[in-house]
């Protein structure tokens, strides 16, 4: 269904599945990065390179976990990219999480978000998986490329960071 | 951990509740891909060394005591990743205004005049949070392709601002 001998020409492929699935991707990628123009920037980029280069999606029946690992990775690069921003002393700004905020019900979400942005990229990442995308945890083991006893401890661990952080701040 | 999890749940819907299908816009042309923000290594590796070659250069200053040593040591080194010095041969773009606009559009608008952001917060007296302050290089200046302006963004009250990216002048 994904391969070029379809009639449909690979650009309206891309363009389908940009329509289909670009929202709840940009919505990921706001969740692991704190900015909506960050999330979207990744997300268009992720697009930008499947037009390119649309073979990248012929193995897969299913394309979602492709464009998922993808915004993932995209992700991670945003993050080692402000790492590098700090170390030069060229100040990034923070995850945007109070700016957003402003339109959230409630100090408890806006707590949970913060503590959510202080954890590590993979702990981020897992809990984003389960209790956003509610993927099981064999589906996470998969889409990150590791084994679901790392994905268990990493988010047995998350779930740990985040109840000493927001037991401390109540 | 049950708690836990449901505030999990919770603040997550919230959060990408925000993201409203309409502002995520249209697939861009595959022509001019999206640059995600980030200091490209080149950029990043001659910032560090105009930062030592800054350090060396006015810390003698400082130490002789000279009154005509900038009094802004921090000047240089923050507008340096916007490579001033425009190497000859290389594609070269105007910088355009965004003083006042809110700092996604003002993002939006450098990235499609093939510049790189990097965001600065500040503390924004009576400028809504949100809105850019100040931007480095100034608008009207020619800078060479993919080079990164620095656009100072007021802060929401409450949070610490950055410092001052020493815009123009």
């Amino acid at each position: 269904m994904l391969t070029g001998s379809s009639a449909e020409p690979a650009s309206d492929l891309v363009a389908g599945l940009f329509r289909a699935h670009a929202v709840g991707l940009v919505r990921t990628a706001l969740l692991l990065l704190g900015d909506q123009a960050s999330a979207e920037d990744v997300v268009q980029d992720v697009f930008a390179r499947l037009q390119r280069s649309p073979e990248r999606l012929h193995a897969a029946d299913n394309p979602v976990p492709y464009l998922r690992m993808a915004v993932i990775n995209g992700c991670r690069s945003v993050h080692r990219s402000r790492r590098r921003a700090r170390l030069l002393r060229v100040p990034h700004e923070p995850p945007v999480w109070s700016a957003e905020a402003a339109v959230l019900a409630g100090e408890d979400r806006r707590a949970v978000l913060s503590a959510v942005a202080r954890l590590t990229g993979r702990q981020r990442e897992v809990l984003v998986l389960r209790y956003y995308a509610g993927l099981a945890d064999s589906e996470i083991a998969t889409a990150l490329q590791v084994s679901r006893g790392t994905v268990s401890s990493t988010i047995s661990r998350a779930l740990a960071a985040l109840a000493r952080d927001l037991r401390e701040e109540l | 951990m049950n708690r836990i999890e449901d505030r999990l749940r919770d603040a997550f819907g919230a959060a990408a509740g925000t993201v409203r299908p309409e502002s995520v816009g249209v697939l861009r042309e595959p022509s001019r891909p999206a640059r995600i923000r980030r200091l490209a290594p080149l950029a990043a590796a001659a910032a560090v060394a105009i930062v030592i070659i800054a350090a060396a250069v006015i810390t003698p200053l400082a130490l002789a005591g000279g009154h005509s040593a900038p009094s802004r040591p921090a000047g240089p080194a923050a507008t340096s990743p916007t490579a001033p010095a425009c190497p000859s041969g290389a594609a070269a773009i105007t910088v355009p205004d965004v003083v006042g606009m809110v700092a996604s559009r003002a993002t939006v608008l450098l990235m499609a005049a093939g510049l790189q952001v990097s965001i600065v917060e500040q503390a924004g007296n009576a400028v809504s949070p949100g809105t850019v302050i100040a931007q480095t290089p100034a608008a009207g200046m020619r800078t060479p392709a993919r080079a990164t302006i620095v656009i100072a963004v007021a802060a929401a009250t409450g949070s610490s601002p950055g410092p001052a990216p020493g815009a123009g002048s």
